[in-house]
C-alpha cells in the first residue's frame, strides 16, 4: 500500500472535491456538485466549499446550476457577504425565458436569509406578481412569507402583493396567495371579502395543499362573517350540549323523548334563521372535497363543518371522518383524536357507529386509547350492554396500560348507566386479584367511586372490600379502600373498627398516602365510636408524631389539637362538620381540555398549546353587512345565471321586435322613461365579467330614446371603453355601450348620432351593474335602450322625460373626469332606425370597425383574415381582424370574431375547446347558431409582445377545428390616449444611438403626407400626434411598455425605441407599406 | 411550521436529512431514538410526539421511518400526507421501494426531489409527473448527456398549466390499461361463528401504459356501493356527482384510481368460522377447536385460506389434529398456522388440538385470537362490476382489462 493513499483521509477528500469544483471540465465540475449535496443531504458539513460553490452560479450548464442553486439554498445565511456575490446571478437568471428558471431563482435567492437582500426579494416578487406563468406567479406568494420573515418593515407592501395575487383566477396561485395571507396578515379578512366566492368557485381545481390553506382561511373568515347557525337549531341537543355535564350526554337519546313540546315552544319563539347564501356556498362548494385522497383535505373539510355548518348536516362529516380511521395508524389517529372532540360535542353523531370505534387487538396503544375514550362518550340505553361485553373483554389483555384505560371506562359508564352498574362492580371487583397491583389498584379506584354514587345498594360490595385490605398491596388502593370505610364507617359498624386494628399493626411498614388515610380513617372513627377507637387512636398519632415523612407528622399534629387536645374549644357538631361533612360527588376526568383547542391542529392532539397556534375567531353576533362580497360576481351560479338570463334576453328582443321596431309607439313610449341626464355612482367592480372602473363621459345625451325603467346592464360581453371616441355625422354608433348580442338592449336600441364617448375603464360582464356611470354631456338620437332585467347598484340613475328629437345639453357635472369636451359638437338625431335583424346587431357591435378615427378622421378598415376555411359540411365560417378597441384585459389583444353558420343545421355550442390556453381568454359560448345567422364576439390573446401565431382550437357539438393567430408588428403596439408633442421631442431626444434607427425612404414623394398617414396607421396601432413641424409623429406602446416614437420627415424615416427588435420589425413594415 | 426532514434507518442513524429554516441539531433524533427503543413499545409510541419543545411528526413504510420536525403549531395531516407523496416520488423516481440502499444510491436526486416539493415550509408540487419535468433527465449522466444538458429546462408552459399528474407526449407500444379491483374483508366473528361487524374496504389499481391524452370513462354495475369513496384527484368530481361514472385522464403508470368502503355485502361472508379456546388451569395447557366451512352460496373456490393463532410466550409441544391442510408451529414467535391448500366444498374442515404452557407463570387470562385469512379470484364481495370502459382520443387498438380479487383483510375469530 503506498503511502499516498495512507493519506487520503478526510481532508485529502476535500482537496480533492474542491479541485474538481474548480476544474474547468463540466463534466467533473457536476461530478464534484453531486458528491457535494450528496455530502449535504447526509448532514456533512460543507460549509468550506462554499467560496468554490459560489464562484459556480453563473453556470451556464443548468444542471450544474441546480445543484449550486440546492447548495446556497442551504447555506447562504453562514455566510452572507459571499452568498450577495451571487445575488445579480439570480436576478439575471429571473429574466429567464423558462419560466422553471425563473421560479427557481425566485425560490432559492427569497431561501437565502440574509436580511440585507430583502429589498431585492421585494422587488423581484413584485415583477414575479406579473408574470405570465402561474408557477412564477405561485413562486412569489411563498416568497410572500419569507421576506416578511426577514424583514417586517415590508409588511405595507407585501400586503399590497397579497391582494394583487388574491385577484389571480389561476386556481394554482390561489393556494400560494392565501399561504402567504395567513402568515404575513392573518386578520385583515377585508381582503378575502371580493374574492370569497372566486375562492369557492375554484376550490375543487386547487391543488390538495391549495385546497387545505384555502379551507382553513375560508373558515376563520366565515367566523367573522356570518352568525351562528346552531344557535337557530330548533332541536333540543344543542342546549343540551351546551349546558354541559355528562349526564345529559349519557342520557341524550332518551332526554329527545321527553322534551318534544318544549323544542317547539322554542322554535316558535325563535326568528325564523336563513343562512346567508355565501355561507350556504361555502358549505356546499367544500363538500365534493369529502371524496379527495388526501386525508389532509378531508379533515379540514370536516373540520369547516364542524365549526359552520348546522348540526342537521353534520352526519355528512361523521361519515367521512370514520373512513379515515380505516387508513394506516397515523392518519387514523389524528383522525380519531379529530372524532374524540367532535363526539364530547355531539355524541349522537356517532353513536349509531360505536362498533367502529372497538378496539382490535393487533393496534398500537395510542389507538386503543383513543378508541376506548370515544366508545365511553358514545354509551347510550342503545349500546351499553354491547359496550359493557366489549370492555369485559379489554380487561383480560395482556397491555397492562390499555387495561388500565379500559378500566377507568367501565367506571365511567357503570357510573353513568345504572343498567350495567352491578356488572360493572362485578368485573372490576375480579380484577383486584389481578397480578399487575397497577391494575388492581386502578379497579379499586374505580369502585369507590362508583360506591360513593349510592352506597347503600352496594353494602356487600363494601364489605367485601375491607376483606381485601388484607390482600392488595398498590397503596393507592389501599388508600382507597381505607378512604371508603372511613367515610362509610357508620354504616360497618363493626367492622370499621377492627380495620383500623389491623392497619395500626402494620402502620409502621405503610407508604405515606396509606398513613395518611389511616389518620383520616382514625379521626372520623373517633369521633363516631369514641368508645371502641380512643386507644387505638392514640396510639397511631404517636407513631405519626416521630414519622419520618413531615406530611404524616404534619397531620397528626393538626389533629391532634383539633381532636384530643383539651384546650380544644371546638364543640363536636363543629368537628363533626370539619371531619364528616357530605362530600359530593365524584368527577372521572373527562379531559375536558381537548375541545377547547381547535381541531386540526397540532395542540388539539398534544393537548398543550404550542407557539403559532391560532384561536378561532368566535361568531359574531349580528353578521356584518358586507356589500363587498354580496357584489362580488364569480362563481359557477353566476354563470348559469348569465346563461339563463341570456336566453331570456333573447326572447326579449323577439317580443320587443314585434311590438314595436320603431318605438314610436305612444303606448311603449309611456311605460319606458327616457333618459338624459347622468349616471353617477360611486364604487366599482372588479372581477370578471363585471364592470370596472369608471365611465365617465361629457356630451349631452338627448334624444328620444327611452331607457325603459326595467333595464339592466346584463349581459356577457364586454365593452371597454379607455380611449376616445369622437365622430361627426350619423355613422351609426348603436354600438356604443354594447356588449355582445346578448345585451338585453332590443336589437333596435339604437344611438345614432354625432356623440363622443370617453371613459376609461371597462364595462364588461354578465350580471349586475354597479359602478359609477357619470356622463356629463348629451347624446341625440331617436332610438330606445331597452331591456329586461334588473339594475341593481349604489349608482342613481335620474332621468327626465324628453320628447323626441329634444336635445338636451345636461350640466357637465364631471368635468373632471371629462377626457373630451364635445360640448361643440352639433349633436341631431338622426332618426334612422335598423331593422331589427341579425345583422344590425352585429354592426353595431363593433364600432371600431365602422366608425371613424379621432383627431385625423383617417378612416382605416383593417383587413379582414380568414380564421377557419372554406365551410365543410357542418363546419362554420370564421374570419377575424384585430380589434384596435382598448382591451379589458391588460396584456391581451382583442380580436373580433365573425362567425357565420354556412350549414344547413344549427350550430350548438360554440366555444373554445377545452382547456383553454393561458394566453387566451375565450368568450362566452354560443349556445346556438342558427343556419346562415352571424354572429360577431370578442377574443382575447396575449401575444406577450412575438409575432408568434397563436393556435388554439375551436369546437361545436359536432366538429373541433384548430385554428391559427398571427399578429403583424403593428398590432403588438397599442396606441396611447393622447401624447403631448413637447413629450414626444423630449423622449425622442433621449433615444439615441442603438436605440434608434434611421432610415432613407424612396418613392415616398409620390405619397401625399395624408395617404403616409393613412398607411402607417393602417399597419400599426399608433397615434399621430399633431405637430406644428412639417413632421408626421407617431408613437405607440408595445405590451412591455416601451414606447415607440416614428417620425417621417420627408423622406426621412426615424424610429426610437428601448425595444430594438421592435424597431426593427416595425421599420421593415413601414417600408414594405410605403413602397406600393 | 416544520423546519428540518429525517429520514433514519432501523438503526435509527440518518440516512437524509434536509432543513428548511435553518438547521435542526441531530441530538433531538438520538433523544426522539431512545424515546422509540424505550420499553418495548416500538409500536405504541404516538406519530405524533413532542420532545424539546419541538413537534415530531413520524410515518414508516419500506423499513425507513421519515421524520419531520415543527417548532410551531399546524396541521398535522398534511404532513403526515406530505411524507406519503415523499415516498410516493420516490419510490416512482428510485423505480424500485424506496429502501436505505436505494435512498442512499440516489442521495442528490432524492435531495433536490424535497426541494422541489417544499418551498418554505409549504408543500408545492407533489407530483411524480411534473416533477419529473422539473428535475430533467436522471442525475446520473454520463459526460455526453452533461455536454447537452444545457436544454434540460424544457418544462413546457402547457405542463404547468395543464394537467399536473399527466405529461404529455407519452408514447407506448402496445397501448394497455389493467385495473385491479381489490377487495380486502374486515370482519369480528365470536366463537359461535355469529358476525360481529364486517365491512369492505376497496381499492382499485391502475396500471396504465397509453399514448397521448386519452379520456377514459368507466361505468359501474351500480354505483351506490361507491357512496363511500375517495378519488384520485384526476377524477372529474362533476361528472361523478351528476351522472355517477368515472371520466378521468389518467397519470401513467401505476397509481391507486380510487378507495371505498362499504357495509354491505353482497352475500354472507364467503367463510363460516367458529371456534372455542380454554386454557385449563390444572393441566396447564389450552385446549382449542377451529371450524370452517365454505358458504354453499359462494360461486367462485376459495384459495390460500390459513389459520394463525398467536400463543402466549413459551407454549410448546402442540398436539393437533386435523381434517384437512398442514399446521405449522413456530417455537420462536410461538405462532400456529393452519394452512388449507383446498378448500373441501359442502364439508367442513376443522382443527382440534391442544397446547403445553410453561410450567411456570400465571395462566393467561387473555384467550387469543384466530387471524385468518384467504382470497377469492374473479369476484368483489361488494357485488361490484366494471360494466363499461371507454377510451376516447386515441385510435390504436388497446388491451384493457379488469380484475376482481376479494380477500380477507382484518378478518379476526375471538374465542
Amino acid at each position: 500500500m503506498s503511502k499516498a493513499f495512507q493519506k487520503d483521509t478526510q481532508a485529502q477528500k476535500n482537496l480533492n472535491l474542491i479541485a474538481k469544483l474548480e476544474s474547468d471540465n463540466e463534466t467533473k465540475v457536476f461530478e464534484g456538485m453531486t458528491t457535494l449535496v450528496g455530502m449535504m443531504s447526509q448532514g456533512y458539513e460543507v460549509l468550506e466549499f462554499f467560496p468554490s460553490v459560489v464562484k459556480l452560479v453563473a453556470s451556464p450548464n443548468l444542471k450544474i446550476k441546480k445543484l449550486v442553486y440546492i447548495y446556497l439554498d442551504q447555506h447562504a445565511e453562514l455566510n452572507p457577504d459571499l452568498a450577495l456575490l451571487s445575488v445579480s446571478t439570480f436576478q439575471k437568471d429571473f429574466q429567464n425565458r423558462e419560466q422553471l428558471i425563473r421560479a427557481l431563482s425566485l425560490r432559492v435567492l427569497s431561501s437565502i436569509r440574509v436580511p440585507s437582500i430583502s429589498q431585492i426579494i421585494l422587488l423581484l416578487a413584485q415583477q414575479a406578481v406579473n408574470d405570465s406563468s402561474p408557477y412564477v406567479r405561485k413562486t412569489a406568494a411563498l416568497a410572500i412569507p419569507k421576506v416578511y420573515g426577514l424583514n417586517k418593515d415590508h409588511e405595507e407592501n407585501l400586503i399590497e402583493l397579497i391582494s394583487a395575487l388574491l385577484k389571480d383566477k389561476h386556481p394554482m396561485v390561489i393556494g400560494g396567495a392565501l399561504a402567504a395571507f395567513n402568515q404575513v396578515c392573518p386578520d385583515k379578512f377585508e381582503l378575502l371579502d371580493e374574492h370569497f366566492r372566486k375562492i369557492c368557485s375554484l376550490l375543487v381545481d386547487c391543488d390538495e395543499w391549495g385546497q387545505i390553506i384555502a379551507i382553513k382561511t375560508l373558515l376563520r373568515y366565515s367566523r367573522t362573517q356570518f352568525v351562528d347557525p346552531r344557535l337557530f337549531d330548533s332541536s333540543e341537543e344543542s342546549d343540551h350540549m351546551k349546558s354541559g355535564g355528562d349526564e345529559t350526554n349519557f342520557f341524550s337519546t332518551d332526554s329527545e323523548e321527553e322534551k318534544p313540546e318544549e323544542a317547539e315552544e322554542k322554535e316558535s319563539k325563535k326568528p325564523k334563521y336563513k343562512m346567508d347564501p355565501d355561507h350556504k356556498l361555502l358549505l356546499s362548494s367544500t363538500i365534493p372535497l369529502l371524496k379527495s385522497r388526501n386525508s389532509a383535505v378531508v379533515a379540514e373539510v370536516c373540520n369547516l363543518h364542524f365549526y359552520l355548518a348546522p348540526r342537521s348536516e353534520l352526519r355528512v362529516i361523521a361519515k367521512a371522518l370514520i373512513k379515515l380511521t380505516k387508513r394506516e395508524a397515523p392518519v387514523q389517529y389524528v383522525a380519531l383524536s379529530t372524532i374524540s372532540t367532535i363526539s364530547k360535542k355531539f355524541p349522537k353523531l356517532f353513536s349509531s357507529n360505536y362498533k367502529e370505534f372497538f378496539v382490535l387487538q393487533p393496534e398500537p396503544l395510542y389507538i386503543k386509547t383513543l378508541k376506548l375514550s370515544i366508545l365511553t362518550q358514545l354509551v347510550g340505553l342503545a349500546n351499553v350492554y354491547a359496550l359493557t361485553k366489549e370492555l369485559r373483554a379489554y380487561v383480560k389483555s395482556e397491555n397492562i396500560q390499555f387495561v388500565i384505560c379500559a378500566i377507568q371506562s367501565m367506571g365511567q359508564i357503570a357510573s353513568h348507566m345504572k343498567e350495567v352498574r352491578d356488572t360493572c362492580l362485578t368485573i372490576l371487583m375480579n380484577l383486584i386479584s389481578h397480578k399487575s397491583q397497577k391494575v388492581a389498584g386502578e379497579s379499586i379506584v374505580s369502585i369507590k367511586k362508583l360506591l360513593q354514587q349510592n352506597v347503600d345498594e352496594h353494602m356487600d360490595v363494601m364489605k367485601h372490600l375491607t376483606k381485601m385490605i388484607d390482600i392488595v398491596v398498590e397503596p393507592s388502593a389501599r388508600s382507597s379502600i381505607l378512604w371508603l370505610v372511613g367515610e362509610y364507617c357508620h354504616k360497618i359498624p363493626l367492622i370499621a373498627p377492627d380495620v383500623l386494628r389491623k392497619l395500626a399493626k402494620t402502620f409502621r411498614n405503610e407508604t405515606n398516602i396509606v398513613k395518611l388515610q389511616v389518620l383520616n380513617l382514625g379521626s372520623k372513627l373517633y369521633l363516631r365510636n369514641k368508645k371502641q377507637t380512643e386507644k387505638l387512636f392514640e396510639y397511631i398519632l404517636t407513631l405519626s408524631k416521630y414519622d419520618t415523612n413531615y406530611d404524616v407528622r404534619d397531620r397528626a399534629r393538626f389533629i391532634r389539637l383539633l381532636l384530643v387536645n383539651p384546650k380544644s374549644k371546638l364543640d363536636n357538631a363543629k368537628l363533626e362538620k370539619i371531619f364528616l361533612s357530605e362530600k359530593p360527588l365524584p368527577l372521572w376526568n373527562d379531559n375536558d381540555e381537548t375541545s377547547e383547542f381547535v381541531l386540526g391542529t397540532l395542540s388539539n392532539i398534544l393537548k398543550i398549546r404550542l407557539s403559532g397556534y391560532q384561536e378561532l375567531p368566535k361568531f359574531p353576533e349580528v353578521a356584518p353587512v358586507n356589500e363587498t362580497r354580496k357584489n362580488s360576481t364569480y362563481g359557477v351560479k353566476k354563470k348559469e345565471a348569465s346563461k339563463r338570463k341570456s336566453k331570456k334576453h333573447r326572447k326579449r328582443q323577439k317580443q320587443l321586435a314585434k311590438e314595436s321596431p320603431f318605438f314610436e309607439d305612444e303606448k311603449f313610449w309611456e311605460e319606458s322613461g327616457s333618459g338624459s341626464g347622468s349616471y353617477s355612482g360611486t364604487g366599482s367592480y372588479s372581477g370578471s365579467g363585471s364592470f370596472s372602473g369608471s365611465y365617465s363621459g361629457s356630451g349631452s345625451y338627448s334624444g328620444s330614446g327611452s331607457y325603459s325603467g326595467s333595464g339592466s346592464y346584463s349581459g356577457s360581453g364586454s365593452y371597454s371603453g379607455s380611449g376616445s371616441y369622437s365622430g361627426s355625422g350619423s355613422a351609426s354608433h348603436s354600438a356604443t355601450r354594447k356588449n355582445v348580442e346578448k345585451n338585453p338592449k332590443s336589437g333596435s336600441a339604437h344611438n345614432s348620432g354625432s356623440g363622443s364617448y370617453s371613459g376609461s375603464g371597462s364595462y364588461s360582464g354578465s350580471g349586475s351593474f354597479s359602478g359609477s356611470y357619470s356622463g356629463s354631456g348629451s347624446y341625440s338620437g331617436s332610438g330606445s335602450y331597452s331591456g329586461s332585467g334588473s339594475y341593481s347598484g349604489p349608482g342613481s340613475y335620474s332621468g327626465s322625460e324628453q320628447k323626441q328629437s329634444n336635445q338636451v345639453n345636461s350640466e357637465k357635472e364631471n368635468s373632471k373626469n371629462n377626457l373630451l369636451d364635445l360640448s361643440g359638437l352639433d349633436m341631431f338625431g338622426s332618426n334612422t332606425n335598423t331593422n331589427n335583424n341579425t345583422s344590425s346587431q352585429i354592426s353595431s357591435l363593433d364600432f371600431t370597425s365602422n366608425s371613424n378615427y379621432q383627431q385625423n378622421s383617417v378612416k382605416v378598415e383593417f383587413p379582414m383574415k380568414t380564421l377557419v376555411e372554406k365551410s365543410r359540411e357542418g363546419g362554420v365560417d370564421i374570419s377575424y381582424r384585430i380589434s384596435r378597441t382598448p382591451s379589458l384585459h391588460p396584456g391581451y389583444t382583442p380580436i373580433r370574431l365573425y362567425i357565420k353558420n354556412k350549414n344547413r343545421n344549427p350550430v350548438k355550442n360554440l366555444k373554445i375547446a377545452e382547456p383553454v390556453p393561458d394566453n387566451i381568454i375565450s368568450f362566452q359560448p354560443i349556445s346556438n347558431l342558427n343556419p346562415d345567422q352571424s354572429y360577431q364576439t370578442i377574443l382575447y390573446i396575449n401575444f406577450n409582445s412575438k409575432t408568434q401565431p397563436i393556435s388554439f382550437q375551436i369546437k361545436s357539438e359536432s366538429e373541433l377545428t384548430n385554428c391559427r393567430i398571427t399578429p403583424t408588428t403593428g398590432e403588438l403596439l397599442i396606441k396611447p390616449l393622447s401624447f403631448d408633442e413637447n413629450e414626444f421631442d423630449n423622449e425622442v431626444s433621449k433615444l439615441s444611438g442603438m436605440s434608434a434607427l434611421k432610415q432613407q425612404l424612396q418613392s415616398i414623394e409620390s405619397l401625399k403626407p395624408q395617404e403616409i398617414k393613412e398607411k402607417i396607421i393602417e399597419i400599426a396601432n399608433v397615434c399621430q400626434i399633431n405637430s406644428k413641424e412639417e413632421k408626421l409623429k407617431f408613437v405607440g406602446k408595445t405590451g412591455s411598455s416601451d414606447m415607440v416614437y416614428i417620425i417621417i420627415d420627408s423622406n426621412t424615416l426615424s424610429i426610437h425605441s428601448t425595444n430594438q427588435f421592435m424597431i426593427h420589425l416595425i421599420s421593415k413594415d413601414i417600408k414594405n407599406a410605403l413602397k406600393n | 411550521m416544520i423546519k428540518s426532514l429525517f429520514i433514519l434507518n432501523t438503526g435509527g442513524d440518518i440516512v437524509l436529512e434536509k432543513h428548511w429554516q435553518g438547521r435542526t441539531g441531530r441530538n433531538i433524533i438520538s433523544q426522539f431514538w431512545n424515546e422509540l427503543t424505550k420499553g418495548n413499545r416500538t409500536k405504541d409510541l404516538p406519530p405524533i410526539i413532542r420532545i424539546r419543545r419541538q413537534t415530531l411528526i413520524y410515518i414508516r413504510k419500506y423499513n425507513l421511518l421519515y421524520l419531520v420536525v415543527a417548532d410551531q403549531d399546524t396541521s398535522p395531516l398534511m404532513f403526515i400526507e406530505f411524507l406519503n407523496r415523499v415516498i410516493e416520488v420516490f419510490s416512482n423516481f428510485f423505480s424500485t421501494e424506496p429502501t436505505e440502499t436505494s435512498v442512499k444510491e440516489n442521495l442528490p436526486k432524492a435531495f433536490e426531489l424535497l426541494g422541489e416539493m417544499m418551498d418554505n415550509v409549504f408543500p408545492v408540487t407533489t407530483e411524480s409527473s411534473m416533477l419529473r419535468d422539473m428535475i430533467g433527465a436522471t442525475m446520473k449522466s454520463t459526460p455526453n448527456t452533461i455536454e447537452n444538458s444545457k436544454k434540460f429546462a424544457t418544462l413546457s408552459s402547457d405542463q404547468v398549466g395543464g394537467l399536473p399528474w399527466r405529461r404529455k407526449n407519452i408514447k407506448h407500444s402496445p397501448n394497455e390499461i389493467f385495473f385491479d379491483v381489490i377487495e380486502s374483508i374486515n370482519a369480528t366473528i365470536e366463537r359461535s361463528g355469529k358476525c360481529l361487524n364486517s365491512e369492505i374496504i376497496s381499492k382499485i389499481n391502475c396500471e396504465c401504459k397509453l399514448s397521448g391524452m386519452p379520456t377514459l370513462t368507466m361505468v359501474f354495475n351500480n354505483s351506490s356501493i361507491l357512496e363511500d369513496v375517495s378519488f384520485h384527484q384526476c377524477i372529474n368530481l362533476d361528472t361523478w356527482e351528476r351522472r355517477k361514472i368515472l371520466d378521468f385522464i389518467p397519470p401513467d403508470g401505476q397509481f391507486e384510481l380510487l378507495t371505498y368502503r362499504s357495509n354491505r355485502m353482497q352475500t354472507q361472508i364467503p367463510l363460516y368460522t367458529s371456534g372455542r379456546f380454554n386454557w385449563s388451569k390444572k393441566k396447564r395447557r389450552g385446549k382449542f377447536e377451529v371450524i370452517l366451512q365454505l358458504r354453499n352460496s359462494l360461486v367462485k373456490s376459495i384459495e390460500n385460506v390459513s389459520v394463525l393463532i398467536p400463543l402466549a410466550q413459551g407454549c410448546s409441544s402442540p398436539s393437533i389434529k386435523t381434517t384437512n391442510g398442514a399446521v405449522f408451529f413456530n417455537d420462536q414467535t410461538f405462532e400456529l398456522k393452519w394452512e388449507i391448500k383446498k378448500m373441501p366444498k359442502n364439508k367442513e374442515v376443522s382443527m382440534k388440538g391442544s397446547i403445553k404452557l410453561p410450567s411456570k407463570g400465571s395462566i393467561p387470562r387473555e384467550k387469543p385470537v384466530a387471524i385468518i385469512t384467504f382470497s377469492i379470484e374473479g369476484l368483489c364481495m361488494s357485488g361490484l362490476k366494471v360494466t363499461n370502459l371507454n377510451i376516447s382520443k386515441l385510435k390504436k387498438k388497446i388491451f384493457k382489462g379488469v380484475k376482481f380479487i376479494s380477500k380477507s383483510g382484518n378478518f379476526t375469530l375471538k374465542f
